[in-house]
């Protein structure tokens, strides 16, 4: 069953995936938003790196795993910590760095690939979990981050009256981000020998499920369609604006902030 | 309908920073939005679109129009009102971005 599903799974994830990251890299070119970028290339690489489930040699065996994450690291980083002194941002940077490094390190050595398709001998048992705990630090900091990241905005912003489907998209990424994070846990519960064909099914869900939900999630989220922004503002109603002259605005806050004494005239 | 929203980008950010300068200088929100706007006129005319102002451009706009803006209004407290603004904007940067896709 899992050699259809899983090609099934994954053409849907990656169509999705690349329609995301080249839209993005569209819209980069029509807003000017720079650091969409680091987004674009996020998606694009994501989905170039899922390929090689095909193709599992060369770049895309030791280059292209994980590097994804280093454009969302970016994107997170000039997109929410724009002249600020946290050393987040850094602190993820070598994370990632490292992490990368390690795994890089210990696919050359071991010639790990997930799920495993030949059995591994009992010593190499401990440095396998090095291995998916290397991978799991690598994936979900930077997902969990950006999704940490949405969530806290997304408070900060509940009482303030802008548009809900703006709102709406920091729920949508944060969910994709944090279940994207979440299953990179589900490696702990892969098989040592069998590939895909000896997961188990709740795994298998769970994982195809978190692919999917991040797919489409990241889908609705940043390419929202118009219906769907008109479903999540059916309760706003517009700000009206002030309809005086430029004089007639400035007197007026002129005598507001003086406290209704002020008479002069512009 | 398009249009609409990609106006969006900017506007969002305007009322985010609108709110609390009303509330600093006790005026109503929308007096305030029209403060801010009239400081974007000030700094870049009036044939910049709304929704190609990036942080840096409403950071300038805050330190340099809004600031004089204020001045002229003998707003007491406006370094603390400025600094305020900014840590705002600081904080809502990503607004920018989420509403502007």
């Amino acid at each position: 069953m899992y050699e259809i599903v899983i090609p099934i799974i994954i053409l849907t994830c990656l169509i999705v995936i690349f329609y995301t990251g080249f839209f993005l890299l569209y819209r980069l070119f029509k807003t000017k938003l720079y650091n969409l970028f680091g987004l674009a290339m996020f998606f694009i690489l994501y989905g170039i790196q899922m390929t090689g489930e095909f193709f599992p040699f060369g770049v895309f065996r030791y280059i292209l795993p994980q590097l994804c994450l280093l454009f969302l690291i970016f994107f997170v980083k000039y997109t929410f910590y724009k002249d600020s002194k946290s050393k987040i941002p850094l602190l993820v940077l070598l994370i990632f760095i490292s992490s990368r490094i390690l795994e890089v390190v210990y696919v050359i050595i071991y010639d790990f690939q997930l799920p495993l398709k030949n059995t591994i001998s009992i010593e190499l048992i401990p440095s396998f979990y090095i291995y998916i705990t290397i991978l799991v630090i690598e994936i979900s900091v930077p997902m969990f981050w950006l999704g940490y990241k949405a969530l806290i905005t997304y408070n900060n912003l509940k009482n303030h009256d802008i548009q809900p489907w703006i709102k709406k998209r920091y729920q949508i990424i944060a969910v994709s981000a944090f279940f994207l994070g979440l299953s990179s846990y589900a490696n702990y519960f892969l098989p040592y020998e069998g590939g895909y064909e000896a997961v188990n099914p709740i795994v298998f869900i769970f994982i195809a499920s978190a692919l999917l939900i991040f797919s489409f999630g990241n889908l609705f989220g940043w390419i929202m369609p118009n219906w769907l922004k008109s479903f999540f503002n059916r309760n706003y109603k517009a700000k009206e604006e002030e309809t005086l002259s430029e004089r007639e605005l400035m007197d007026m806050i002129e005598r507001k902030i003086s406290g209704g004494n002020n008479n002069r005239n512009y | 309908m398009k249009e609409k929203y990609q106006e969006v980008i900017t506007i969002e950010i305007i009322n985010i920073l609108g709110k609390n300068l009303a509330t600093n200088l006790n005026i109503s929100p929308p007096a305030a939005r029209g403060l801010i706007k009239l400081s974007i006129k000030d700094q870049f005319g009036p044939f910049k679109p709304l929704s190609q102002l990036s942080y840096e451009d409403l950071k300038l706009i805050i330190n340099q129009s809004l600031k004089k803006r204020l001045l002229n209004l003998e707003v007491v407290n406006l370094r603390t009102i400025i600094n305020i603004m900014l840590e705002d904007l600081k904080k809502n940067q990503s607004v920018i971005t989420m509403a502007g896709v």
